[in-house]
Parts: C-alpha cells; sequence; structure tokens
C-alpha cells in the first residue's frame, strides 16, 4: 500500500481515479452469485471523500495552552484541515439464510497532514530524540491521522438456529452489538451500552458523514442471543479482548490534549531549570509517554460480559429491557510516575536516588535519568490507566408514543472512574496519601488508582418523522436527553475533582443534564433525481459538570449546519459548518488558556467548513 | 371509543342498527345474482364485460409448478381497443382522472391497449364460504374504522358504506403468506430510471392460515404482517422494517419496528404511516400508498360512490414479471406495451379529509375491482383541490395460489413529473406462496437477529 502513495503523482493519480470511481460505480449492489441459492454473498464499499478548511482564527489564548496547542497551531486560518478518502469494505457471506461470516475493513488516507503549520517549539508535545519537534507526528499519530493505512473492523462467523423450540443466533469473533436504546453520542457515554464497543471519536469529531456502524469499533468475544418466547429474547456476551477509545490524536486538528492518548510523546510541565546551564535544552520540562502502542488489555479478570433481557408484551406495546455488564473503562485516566523532585542532597540520596545538584534529585531513575534530565528536561513518565470491574445495572424502555419513537434508560454503575487530576505514582517514602499519591511499587498494570465512583445515570431520547408542511417535505427529528448523579466516591477521593477543595472551572457537580438534537428537513426531487436536505445537529451541556469524563460540561459541546444533495439515491454531497463551544479559565496575567471546561472547550477555536462525497457500490 | 362485547353482538341482528350487516334477503343474493364475493355475475350490456363463470379454470401450461414466476394465461391475445390522445375525450368516462391526465400530457407516447375483459379470480373455497357467513355477521365499528365479527373472508360482500368497501380491500385475500423479492424504480421528470430501494418482503395474512382456528378474528388480532428487508440501494443493505396491523386499529394501533444495520438495533418506527414520505420510494410516495392504501382510515370520511364500468390495468403479468424492467421503464410513463388495460365494474369509494385533520391529500378516489375487491386505481388530490398523485395497480391472479397480488403498481406524482414502479418482481424469483413463519419471527428482536450488519 506504502509504495503506491510514495510519490506525489501517484498520489494525485489515485485521488482521481478515486474521484472518478465515485461518479461511474455500477447502479446496483455488488450481489456476487455463485448459482447456489443457499448461497448468498455481497461485498459493498463504500467511499467517502472529506475536504475540510479552517473557519476560525486561532485563539492566542489556547495557543499559550502548552498542552492544548499543537493542534491549533498545526493549522493556521484558511488551511485545508482535512483531504482525506476512507474507504469502507463490507463482504458478507451466508449460507442458507442462517450461517455465515462477515468481514470488513475501513481504509484511509489524508493528505491534509502531509504538511502541518507549526513552527513552535517551546511548547510542541511530539519528540523526536527526546527534543520537542514541531509540526511533526509520532509515527501512531502519523498511522491513523495520515495513512496511508487501514485496519480490520468485523471478522466473525454467525450462526441461527431453532433449538428447544426457540430461537438462536451466536456471533463469534470481532464485531459489534450495542444494547440499550440510547441514540447520540451522550447517550453512549451514560447509557447501558458504555464501554460495551470502544468509540472511534477520530472519525466522530472529524469526519463528517461516518456511519455509527463505523464509529463503534468492533471487540473480539462471543454473543449469544435466543428468542426465548414471542415476547422474552435473552442475550449474553463475553469479550477476550479491549480497546482504548480511540481520539483524535496528538497533531491532530481537533486534539482535545496533546498529551493523549497513544500517539502523544510527552505531557509539557513547566520551566526548565536546567535549561540555562544547558545549551539545546528545550525551554520546558516535560513527562514522556510511556505507551507508544494502545495497549490489547486492561483487566485482570477474564474478560468483559454482560447479560440482558428484553420484554415486549403486548400490552406494553414496546419493549423494557434488564441488562448487567462487568465492563473495563474505555476512557482513560491519567497517572503521572515524577522521576525528578526538588529534594536536599542527603534525603535524595536516603531515598535511594541520584543527587543531581544539592538541590534536584532524581527520584525515580526508571522515569529519568540525568542525561535525560539535564539534556532533554525529562522529569518523569506518565501514561494511561484504564478502570475494570466496573459494573452496570440498567433498565431500558422504548415504547411508541405519539408517533414518537421513545427510549428511555435509567442506570446504576459501581466502580465507575470519576473525573480526576493524574495520580502521582513516587517512591513509598515520598507519598503524601492525604493527597492521593500513590507508591510505584503499589502502581498495577491492570484497573486505574484514580478516583472511582458510584453513579446513576438516565437517558430519555425520541425519534420521529415530520410530514410535508410549507417549510419541507419531510422532516426527521430525533433528540436525546442525558442526566448523571455522583453519589459516592469508593476509591482515591483526594484526587477526584469533585471534592470541595478542588476550585478549577471544571469541577463536577452532582448532577449534570445535557441536550442533543439533530434535525434533518428534507425536499424532495428539487430537481430532477435530486432530493435536498439541510441537517442541523446541535449538542450541549445544560446545567452542571459531569463527573466521569467525556460526561459532559455545562456551556460545552458542538453543532453542525450544512445543506446536502442526495443524487439518484446513490451519491450524497453535504456542505457543512462545524463549531464547538466550551468555556475555560485563563490565567489574568498571560492571558493563557489554563483549565478547560470539557473537551470541546480546547476545540472552542477549531470551527471548520467541509465538503463531502459519499456513495456505496 | 367503546368495545362491543360478543353478547351485544348476538342481539345485534335483531336490533338492526343503521350500520349493520346485511339482511338475510340480500344476502340470499350472494352466489345467485352476485358472485360469492358480491359482484354483479352477469355480462354487461354491451358485452364488453363477460358473465363470472367461476374464474380462471385452467393453469397456464407454461407455468412451472413451484416457480414464483406466473405467465400470463393471455400470451396469444390481442387488445381489442387502443385508447391514446386521439379518442382519450369519447372515452373519459371509463378513465381515471390519472389516466386521462396522462393522455393530455403525452398524447404521442401514452396510449392504452384495452384486451378482452377476462374475469380470472376464483378464490379458495373456505374464503367464499366464510365471505357468505360475514355478509351477515360482519359488522364494522367505530364509524367504520374497525371490524367485528369477521371470518377469514371478505368481511363486506354487500358494503353499506365506503369503509366497509375499504375494509374489503385491506383483507382481499392476497393469500395466507408469501416472500417477494422485489424492485422499486423511480423515474424523474427528465426520464432517468433510479433504483429506489430492492429488498425481500414476507407478506402475511394471519386470519386465512388454515392453523388457525375458525371463529371470528378479535379486536387486537392481527391481519396483516409484513416484513422487509432491503438489499439495495447498496448503502441502505440490511435495513430492515416490520408492520403489523390490526382488525380494529382504534383498539390496537398500527406496530413498526425498524432495524438500521447503523445502529445494530431494533428500533421502533416513528410512524410508518399515513402521509409519512415512504422510504421505500424514496420519498414519492407516502406509506399510506402502498398497495394503492393501506393503515387505518380515520384521518378520512368515505363515501361509497357507487359503480362504474372503467378501463383499468388488469392481468399484467407482463409488467409483474419483466425479466428486465429496463424497457419498462420509459420517460414520463411506464412504457405503454408492457401494460394490459381491461374493461372492469369497480367500486369507486371518495375520501375527504375530515375537518380539523391534516393530511397530505385531501380527497382520495379509490377504484375497487367487483371481482376481488382489490384497488386498482387511486386519484389524490392536494390542499387546494388539483390532480396531485395517482395510483395504478398491475392485478396479477396467482392461479396456482387462487390469491390476487396488487403489490405491483405504478405511482404517478404530477407535480414533480415523475413517476415510479413499484413492486415489480420478474428480475429475480418472484412470488412464492408458503408457509407462515413460526410466531417467533414476528417479534420485533427478531429483526435484529437477522441482521449481520
Amino acid at each position: 500500500m506504502h509504495s503506491v502513495f510514495a510519490s506525489p503523482v501517484a498520489r494525485r493519480k489515485a485521488t482521481v481515479i478515486a474521484l472518478a470511481a465515485l461518479f461511474c460505480a455500477p447502479a446496483l449492489a455488488f450481489e456476487i452469485d455463485v448459482g447456489n441459492p443457499d448461497i448468498e454473498m455481497r461485498w459493498d464499499n463504500t467511499l467517502r471523500y472529506n475536504l475540510g478548511g479552517r473557519a476560525q482564527k486561532q485563539n492566542p489564548a489556547i495557543l499559550l495552552a502548552p498542552n492544548n496547542d499543537d493542534g491549533d497551531r498545526n493549522f493556521s486560518n484558511g488551511s485545508l484541515v482535512t483531504n482525506r478518502l476512507d474507504i469502507l469494505s463490507e463482504f458478507d457471506f451466508v449460507w442458507q439464510k442462517s450461517y455465515g461470516a462477515r468481514v470488513s475493513a475501513a481504509l484511509w488516507y489524508d493528505n491534509a497532514y502531509g504538511s502541518l503549520d507549526n513552527t513552535f517549539a517551546a511548547t510542541a508535545n511530539t519528540l523526536v530524540n527526546g527534543l520537542p519537534a514541531p509540526g511533526v507526528l509520532s509515527p501512531y499519530s502519523k498511522r491513523y491521522l495520515k495513512g496511508p493505512s487501514g485496519e480490520w473492523l468485523d471478522a466473525f462467523g454467525f450462526a441461527n438456529w431453532e433449538m428447544l423450540g426457540m430461537q438462536w443466533n451466536v456471533k463469534a469473533g470481532q464485531h459489534t452489538v450495542y444494547w440499550g436504546d440510547s441514540l447520540l453520542l451522550g447517550g453512549a457515554v451514560h447509557g447501558v451500552s458504555y464501554a460495551q464497543n470502544s468509540l472511534d471519536l477520530m472519525k466522530g469529531f472529524g469526519t463528517p458523514g461516518a456511519e455509527a456502524k463505523e464509529l463503534f469499533r468492533p471487540k473480539g468475544g462471543i454473543t449469544l442471543q435466543t428468542q426465548a418466547t414471542k415476547d422474552l429474547s435473552i442475550a449474553g456476551q463475553w469479550f477476550y479482548n479491549w480497546q482504548a477509545v480511540r481520539v483524535p490524536e496528538s497533531g491532530s486538528y481537533l486534539t482535545a490534549s496533546d498529551a493523549a492518548q497513544f500517539g502523544a510523546d510527552s505531557l509539557v510541565f513547566g520551566a526548565n531549570p536546567f535549561a540555562a546551564a544547558f545549551p539545546g535544552a528545550p525551554a520546558f520540562t516535560r513527562f514522556w509517554n510511556q505507551q507508544a502502542v494502545a495497549p490489547s488489555r486492561y483487566s485482570a479478570s477474564l474478560g468483559d460480559w454482560g447479560i440482558s433481557a428484553r420484554y415486549s408484551p403486548d400490552w406494553l406495546d414496546g419493549t423494557l429491557g434488564v441488562y448487567f455488564r462487568n465492563a473495563t473503562d474505555i476512557l482513560p485516566q491519567t497517572v503521572l510516575i515524577p522521576g525528578f523532585a526538588s529534594l536536599p542532597a542527603a534525603t535524595c540520596t536516603a531515598i535511594g536516588g541520584i543527587p543531581v545538584t544539592p538541590t534536584a534529585c532524581i527520584i525515580n531513575r526508571n522515569a529519568t535519568s540525568v542525561a535525560d534530565l539535564t539534556q532533554k528536561g525529562k522529569v518523569g513518565e506518565y501514561r494511561t490507566a484504564y478502570g475494570d470491574n466496573i459494573h452496570i445495572l440498567g433498565v431500558t424502555l422504548s415504547k411508541s408514543i405519539g408517533g414518537v419513537s421513545v427510549g428511555a434508560e435509567f442506570s446504576y454503575r459501581q466502580n465507575m472512574p470519576l473525573l480526576s487530576d493524574p495520580v502521582q505514582a513516587l517512591p513509598t517514602p515520598l507519598v503524601n496519601a492525604a493527597a492521593g499519591q500513590i507508591s510505584i511499587n503499589d502502581l498495577s498494570a491492570n484497573g486505574t488508582p484514580g478516583a472511582l465512583g458510584d453513579t446513576y445515570h438516565g437517558i430519555l431520547n425520541g425519534l420521529w418523522i415530520m410530514s410535508k408542511t410549507p417549510f419541507f417535505d419531510s422532516a426527521s427529528f430525533a433528540a436525546e436527553l442525558t442526566w448523571m448523579h455522583w453519589i459516592k466516591v469508593t476509591q482515591n477521593a483526594a484526587v477526584f475533582k469533585g471534592r470541595d477543595s478542588y476550585t478549577g472551572i471544571d469541577k463536577p457537580s452532582r448532577d449534570f443534564i445535557g441536550l442533543a438534537f439533530n434535525i434533518t428537513p428534507t425536499w424532495f426531487q428539487v430537481w430532477p433525481g435530486v432530493d435536498l436536505l439541510a441537517p442541523i445537529s446541535y449538542s450541549r451541556g445544560m446545567n452542571g459538570n459531569a463527573a466521569v469524563f467525556l460526561g459532559g460540561n455545562e456551556n460545552a459541546g458542538n453543532y453542525a449546519v450544512g445543506i446536502a444533495a442526495d443524487i439518484y439515491s446513490k451519491y450524497r454531497v453535504d456542505l457543512k459548518y462545524t463549531g464547538y463551544m466550551g468555556d475555560y479559565s485563563t490565567n489574568p496575567a498571560t492571558g493563557a488558556a489554563t483549565t478547560f471546561n470539557g473537551v470541546f472547550g480546547s476545540l472552542s477555536d477549531r470551527g471548520w467548513v467541509s465538503l463531502t462525497f459519499k456513495t456505496t457500490f | 371509543m367503546f368495545h362491543k362485547t360478543l353478547v351485544a353482538l348476538a342481539f345485534a341482528s335483531l336490533a338492526a342498527p343503521a350500520l349493520a350487516a346485511v339482511s338475510a334477503d340480500e344476502a340470499k343474493q350472494l352466489g345467485t345474482t352476485l358472485t360469492p364475493l358480491g359482484a354483479e355475475k352477469a355480462a354487461n350490456k354491451e358485452g364488453t364485460i363477460p358473465e363470472y363463470t367461476g374464474g380462471l379454470k385452467e393453469i397456464p401450461a407454461s407455468y412451472k409448478k413451484g416457480s414464483g414466476i406466473r405467465p400470463s394465461p393471455f400470451e396469444a391475445e390481442k387488445p381489442r381497443l387502443v385508447v391514446d390522445g386521439k379518442n382519450a375525450a369519447q372515452q373519459a368516462d371509463k378513465l381515471t382522472e390519472g389516466t386521462k391526465e396522462l393522455l393530455k400530457r403525452y398524447p404521442n407516447s401514452m396510449r392504452l391497449d384495452v384486451y378482452p375483459t377476462q374475469r380470472v379470480i376464483a378464490l379458495p373455497a373456505k374464503v367464499l364460504a366464510n365471505t357468505a357467513k360475514n355478509a351477515v355477521g360482519t359488522k364494522s365499528v367505530n364509524g367504520g374504522l374497525g371490524v367485528e365479527n369477521m371470518l377469514a373472508g371478505i368481511p363486506f360482500p354487500i358494503p353499506k358504506t365506503g369503509n366497509e368497501a375499504m375494509w374489503n380491500h385491506l383483507v382481499r385475500y392476497p393469500g395466507v403468506a408469501y416472500v417477494q423479492k422485489y424492485e422499486n424504480w423511480n423515474v424523474d421528470s427528465a426520464g432517468v430510471p433510479t433504483l429506489a430501494t430492492a429488498g425481500t418482503l414476507t407478506n402475511e395474512f394471519p386470519l386465512f392460515d388454515p392453523k388457525r382456528p375458525d371463529g371470528a378474528a378479535k379486536e387486537s388480532d392481527p391481519f396483516w404482517k409484513i416484513k422487509v428487508l432491503y438489499t439495495g440501494p447498496a448503502r441502505r443493505a440490511g435495513e430492515a422494517l416490520m408492520v403489523i396491523d390490526s382488525v380494529n386499529p382504534i383498539v390496537q394501533g398500527r406496530r413498526a419496528w425498524q432495524y438500521l444495520p447503523g445502529q445494530r438495533r431494533v428500533k421502533l418506527a416513528p410512524d410508518l404511516s399515513y402521509d409519512t414520505p415512504n422510504a421505500g420510494t424514496a420519498g414519492t410516495s407516502t406509506y399510506s400508498d402502498a398497495f394503492v392504501f393501506n393503515g387505518a382510515m380515520d384521518r378520512f370520511d368515505w363515501k361509497l360512490v357507487g359503480k362504474k364500468e372503467m378501463y383499468v390495468p388488469y392481468n399484467g403479468y407482463k409488467l409483474m414479471y419483466a425479466k428486465d424492467l429496463k424497457p419498462a421503464l420509459t420517460p414520463n410513463h411506464v412504457n405503454p406495451d408492457f401494460m394490459r388495460w381491461e374493461l372492469h365494474r369497480v367500486w369507486v369509494v371518495e375520501a375527504t379529509l375530515k375537518p380539523g385533520q391534516r393530511d397530505l391529500y385531501s380527497k382520495r378516489v379509490y377504484f375497487l375491482d367487483e371481482d376481488s375487491w382489490a384497488a386498482l386505481a387511486a386519484d389524490q388530490y392536494d390542499a387546494k383541490g388539483q390532480l396531485y398523485r395517482s395510483t395504478l395497480a398491475n392485478l396479477t391472479y396467482s392461479y396456482d395460489a387462487n390469491a390476487v397480488n396488487i403489490d405491483n403498481y405504478t405511482f404517478h406524482d404530477f407535480s414533480s413529473g415523475s413517476y415510479s414502479v413499484v413492486g415489480a418482481s420478474g428480475m429475480s424469483d418472484g412470488i412464492r406462496y408458503a408457509d407462515p413463519l413460526p410466531e417467533l419471527q414476528w417479534s420485533s428482536e427478531s429483526l435484529a437477529g437477522s441482521g449481520i450488519r
């Protein structure tokens, strides 16, 4: 794959060929006929091409935030932020309508990441040979942001059969099954399905038009479902592997934090006291990321599992679901492993450290060395940690009320990771337990040392279609209200951002309410063969800050407005403006943004315009 | 709403209320001057409509037993009359408004090949026997919106109201259950055909299931179940929907579910009914336009206008089972070579939007075949009273199953100049009559189980 895109000429040709394919693709779906009526095979390819440009000026306050500026600096106002070709290829094989397999893969290439505008080395988080390198992507970021690259998505076998008078269905392999009745992203975070599958937020934030089936990241496991009676269906699943959420990686236009997640090389810490004595050393000290690749397992247990029962009696005219799941988190908490501290030389030697100067001590030889500290400003390491053994107990109801398809969920979680400050792992003598620090010896490869707690979550959503009015021929509405309430902290309350002594702008409130909606009015046959749509979406935290990561924050959210054309029921063109909103607190002396209230705060100057072509053949 | 109990029903015939069943004397006409389904048995004065002699007697020799493709029993026939722009005016009283509009707009390409009338319909004996019992026993309730005490047959062979006639269409005996692979095509005003959807549909009519115990349908009993799995266009492959309608929609409203591969979840489908644009035809018709008319009748007042002799599509095997549909999808209207028209007596039912109700259509006029009660055509008017959309149902008689089929129809939108051909099945394996699916397969969760995507 690499050789094809090696030269600029070849690259341009490839884009042109792909574009030509978009408009000359055959009319019918690709059903492969082998002449055997028992065998059904189909192979579908969805091509999506995204061209996007920045439409909002860089916000100086965000540029001054050392761990949030790289993505901002990489793309100046008016520059191309995405020039990306995505291909989703899906292959199904079905035998006797009951047994078969499905394999799908995603491929991508984004030329906009070929050249980045950032030249500000001081706060660059990417490291080359340990020194900050602006406008450069780490290999992990480069793979997912630029490509050309690809990955397997679904890869599973399935079977349907009748046994004991019941209908059974099993799926084994890498697949996605999504429980509950949540609709939009907020629902995915607060629903019974939380962490059932990982989410691809990189695609979700950055590639408008990505189908939900691309955003749910398939996970390896076995799901068994049975239709026990006409009204009752029962399901159980067990996963043998796990995956962290995929975020816009460090260096992406939509990076929420330059230090996250696996494509990030470092976390900028503070002014480098050794900079004067060692020319060439960076102006700021950094913690280095321990993880260069995504970990593949994160739980000591045998794996995540869940059971559900869904009951649809005639008298209810709807479906009632009950679920219990044991999950490993997909969203991270942070662990800092300081390697350097200001300690008198005597204390330093006493705890087994290396005195560098009479007041500077290397407290953890694994977290930094004299050379790295003095010449490269490395003061320690960090990594992400994911809570395991999260228990989720939930109840859902879906029912049609007055023509609206209504979904409602209520769930209770235990061991749920709560929004926390990074936890410091230090040599035992230096640990201040009251501040939530832990001993480096106690740092486990599983679970997280951060704050955990018990929470309640709720969702209420509705889906409905309005028929013709003087303004449109048809319009679809989807709206979702999310709520959460944190009950108590059961681990490391000292780092929980909801503790009394924390005063940051992102302090969680006891309750949080968020709202999101999508409205898509449609006009049919505006020109022969062409339907017009005007999709609008809006999402915002209405009241309070959620106590879980990505749960939502007051006044934070995103929106998009656009127009789209659906041509011959086959091609789709969208022109869209996407914007983000969120608050942040500033340092009055420097004007720099210091704390962001939620993920979207640091993206609030990233408004952009995109043109998307999409077709399936 | 109020319910009548079975006990109350026992006294119904004594009380003889205004919208009661038909009198025993009237019912005696069935089988004598009227056919068992209530059509006029005799030929018409001019002889252009023959006497009903029990329907098609012989299955065509060219039909392969068990096949879903049905050749026409009348391959060799030639048209007896051609109606085109030149003589449309003389034939005006026998043409639907939609047909007239097409002849007016496209005088050079549109024509009707009118063939000899063939009264082919012969429903199973059990259906006919139940129809006779229904004649005196079945009642329409809730202002005609529901049906009570209906056995598995036509409910009102001698209808008194427009609602009753429309119930005959809704319960027209399309068979017990069948599976059909179909394609819906839209032809836009520039003449470009586009595949709107392709899929496999499973249609069931539970009241006619021989395994069902004999007896009247309860108010919440389903009379129609349909499951559609889309296989095209490619981006919709894997989508599925399921609709279940019951005998009294006031007591038990329509239940509908959708499975969206994008969400991998079965969701209650918000209002797959009334004038919501039908995604299956890419929005060019509404859900209530499918099968000429389906769903609840509560938004309209229905009047039984009377009977007329009209040219309607009939025995349309050529279009329904066309192996290659492309030659039929000519600009502006279906290629007239593919259409077969016949003169039949049809009941005219007029629906006007009730005051205070909102719907895309202000008036809808239906033309129901006297021999089968299936709606063969519809003319629909917009809020200003102008002709807006028309349906022409391409009736075929599935002679191997003694069933009526109007799944294939042409739908014209006169405001946009586009038209659709819906439910054509010749390109795959046609319509296969089968055993009903087990009950478990009609649960909403089962839609997801079958979803691979």
